[in-house]
């Protein structure tokens, strides 16, 4: 059988790299290098003619107020070739800043700045930070994961990625986590995301594989650290979370 | 009255808080300042010739205690937060340390490491005649969200006091941004021989010009974003130090001289793999210098400066064991540096807590480059993994790339130490954050069979 191999672009690590978001790459090409798949990473920076063509993942990170509006200045050059991607099937993963920038606006303290505008919905900022342990439920799985974010962010009946059980969410008032439109995932959950949600990560593997060579199951990992790592702070939020993991 | 009340209370928590062993403590000055909520001010006051505040994020305890030992040695009285407690409560502390039962102090200086992010408070008490700047990397994401924030609040805070002296890192360009946006009098200082810190380039925050936005042009890197920069957009550049360091290598050692403008110059011999300390004696050569001291004074002071608890802090418990405080990605990253230069069969064991002295958000583990340590896997018997996020940082170890059969995760601190000291080992590191290392220090002080433990200074 023929190595498979995956294509992993990276949007502006140089900008956007605020909370430990390479270790969702890292993630990524691990869990994929433990199944034998060969996984080619990307760095986009500002200014590069990358060649998207053959990008089966993209990821994107949060980043300071300033990297981002230079970040979105360039990204903006790339934004019909991102909407073609979404539009057949591609994997685009967006966390905090990365995902607010998916959306029509940002409205700061000091200015709005516009989106990508490749999904409908809009981020408020508000005075207080929500920050702390986060517990949402996609109807598939548990996410676990820690959110530090001052936006608020309104999906204007968009799918959200999921329910929150345990936290704040996207604004704290309707308790949806983040956005899942076909196959692009925005959400404010980091500490990085992917290394306890191995169920999340492994989807996007198998949603590339399936993209790119029809296939349709994924070889088990071992994910015994993983899930005591899961049921650890499960365990912290609140006891009855523990079978959640 | 009030104030000779919350000094009594303070001195008698301080003592109670000494007794059971909670070294580093701001209980005291918290009570105090709640009693007598003007008590620094107060304290400010009475200082006679001058007040230097030392900021940033790493770095801060070493420098300070250095310009401590410096204006000791030049034969005045001194106040100085020595262990580190650096919020406005830590800095009462020192001063009620200090002080009769009345509040007299009999200072000549004071010396005070502030915390980046509580400098407005503080400077809404002391008028500083210096402020010296270390570095600003990221740190407690979740205390300080982020660099540019941090930035605008000491702007902010350095505007109430325009009589300041600014000492600034000359290699560090976000802190020379904020030197070129206020009209205070400002000394630079830098490194300036290109030598190889062993940096893997990891963690940098700000490789982009704070004023234009255009990627930052480096001609040498020392670590973080520390080096030889200069931005090819605007006029942005590395401003040439008032007071230089010269490094020099020798077979087995490593000479740091610093010239100042006038003529001013100190020498001083250097461990080699303590490169990251440089930044730190330079610094407090610097002050130094400024405060008109000979070279000979600033060289002596610097030869009685003894390190505090858990910078690079030896213990022998059948075996060395090594205790370094490491707080966020560079801290971290630099130590590992200095263990990857033991080549012995080793125990390593790291410590994350995430209360909110150590910053909640542990996101930052990731942005840490553990892959140093993959480097001399082969030497590293044991991985040991304790404190509050022990299992964030044993999955940050696993997607290292270690084996999960050398991967110990310990429940208790007593646990690790004991894991540490049992595995059949030539050598032992424990690297932690800051609210792990005074109980952990306290057990390993305990055991420990070498009463003449030895140290060099930390990043930290």
């Amino acid at each position: 059988m023929k190595m498979l191999k995956l294509t992993l672009c990276h949007l502006y690590p140089e900008l956007l790299n605020l909370y430990g978001d390479s270790g969702n790459v890292l993630t990524l090409v691990k869990r994929c290098q433990w199944r034998g798949i060969d996984v080619n990473v990307i760095n986009h920076n500002i200014g590069d003619k990358t060649d998207f063509k053959d990008v089966d993942i993209f990821f994107i990170g949060g980043g300071a107020d300033g990297n981002l509006g230079i970040a979105c200045n360039d990204i903006n050059s790339i934004k019909p070739q991102l909407e073609f991607a979404i539009e057949q099937d591609r994997v685009l993963l967006a966390i905090c800043g990365g995902y607010q920038l998916l959306g029509k606006y940002y409205k700061g303290k000091r200015d709005t700045v516009d989106g990508l505008g490749l999904l409908d919905f809009y981020t408020e900022a508000a005075d207080k930070y929500f920050v702390g342990n986060i517990v949402v439920d996609t109807g598939d799985y548990y996410l676990v994961g820690f959110e530090n974010h001052m936006g608020r962010t309104y999906l204007n009946g968009l799918n959200p990625l999921g329910h929150v059980i345990s936290g704040f969410g996207n604004n704290g008032k309707d308790k949806t986590e983040g956005v899942r439109y076909k196959n692009v995932i925005g959400t404010y959950l980091h500490g990085p995301l992917l290394p306890k949600n191995p169920k999340l990560c492994d989807e996007i593997i198998s949603i590339a594989l399936k993209n790119k060579y029809n296939i349709e199951d994924l070889q088990e990992l071992d994910d015994s650290l993983e899930i005591k790592a899961r049921q650890h702070t499960l365990k912290s939020i609140n006891n009855k979370f523990i079978s959640f993991a | 009255m009030r104030r000779i009340i919350a000094i009594v209370i303070a001195k008698i928590v301080i003592a109670l808080a000494k007794l059971m062993g909670h070294g580093g403590s701001n209980i005291g000055g918290e009570l105090a300042l709640r009693i007598c909520p003007d008590i620094l001010a107060w304290f400010g006051s009475q200082v006679k010739e001058k007040i230097i505040l030392v900021t940033g994020t790493n770095g801060k305890t070493s420098t300070n205690n250095m310009i401590y030992s410096i204006i000791r040695q030049s034969g005045h009285t001194c106040v100085c937060n020595k262990l580190g407690a650096n919020l406005d409560s830590g800095l009462i502390s020192a001063f009620i340390n200090s002080s009769n039962l009345t509040g007299r102090i009999d200072a000549d200086y004071a010396s005070l490491e502030v915390d980046e992010a509580s400098l407005a408070k503080v400077m809404a008490q002391l008028k500083p005649n210096i402020i010296v700047f270390t570095n600003l990397f990221r740190d407690q994401l979740d205390r300080y969200s982020e660099i540019d924030a941090i930035l605008d609040k000491i702007k902010a805070s350095l505007e109430k006091a325009q009589d300041a002296v600014l000492l600034i890192n000359s290699d560090e360009p976000s802190l020379v941004s904020l030197g070129c946006s206020v009209a205070h009098t400002k000394y630079y200082y830098g490194i300036e021989t290109q030598i190889d810190m062993g940096s893997m380039d990891l963690a940098k925050d700000n490789v982009f010009c704070k004023l234009c936005g255009e990627r930052l042009d480096y001609a040498h890197y020392f670590y973080g974003q520390l080096g030889h920069y200069t931005c090819t957009k605007c006029h942005f550049n590395r401003p040439i130090p008032d007071f230089k360091a010269f490094l020099q290598d020798f077979e087995h050692k490593r000479e740091l001289t610093v010239i100042g403008s006038n003529g001013f110059k100190v020498v001083r011999a250097f461990n080699t793999n303590e490169t990251y300390s440089i930044y730190n004696t330079l610094a407090a050569i610097s002050v130094g210098g400024l405060l008109g001291n000979t070279a000979e004074i600033v060289e002596r002071g610097l030869e009685n400066y003894r390190p505090q608890v858990g910078r690079m802090e030896r213990f022998y418990i059948g075996k060395p064991i090594t205790l370094n405080l490491a707080k966020n990605p560079v801290g971290f990253n630099e130590s590992m540096k200095i263990v990857r230069q033991d080549m012995r069969s080793k125990v390593v064991a790291i410590g994350v807590n995430d209360l909110p002295q150590d910053g909640r958000d542990v996101s930052w583990l990731w942005d840490t480059n553990f892959e140093i340590l993959l480097e001399i896997d082969d030497t590293i018997v044991n991985y040991t993994v304790f404190g509050r996020r022990r299992y964030d940082m044993a999955l940050r170890l696993k997607y290292a790339g270690i084996d999960e059969s050398k991967l110990t995760i310990s429940e208790t601190n007593e646990d690790a130490i004991d894991n540490v000291v049992n595995t059949r080992s030539d050598a032992a590191y424990i690297l932690l954050n800051y609210s792990l290392l005074f109980e952990t220090q306290k057990i390993l002080k305990g055991r420990n069979e070498d009463v003449k433990t030895d140290s060099v200074p930390s990043v930290s």
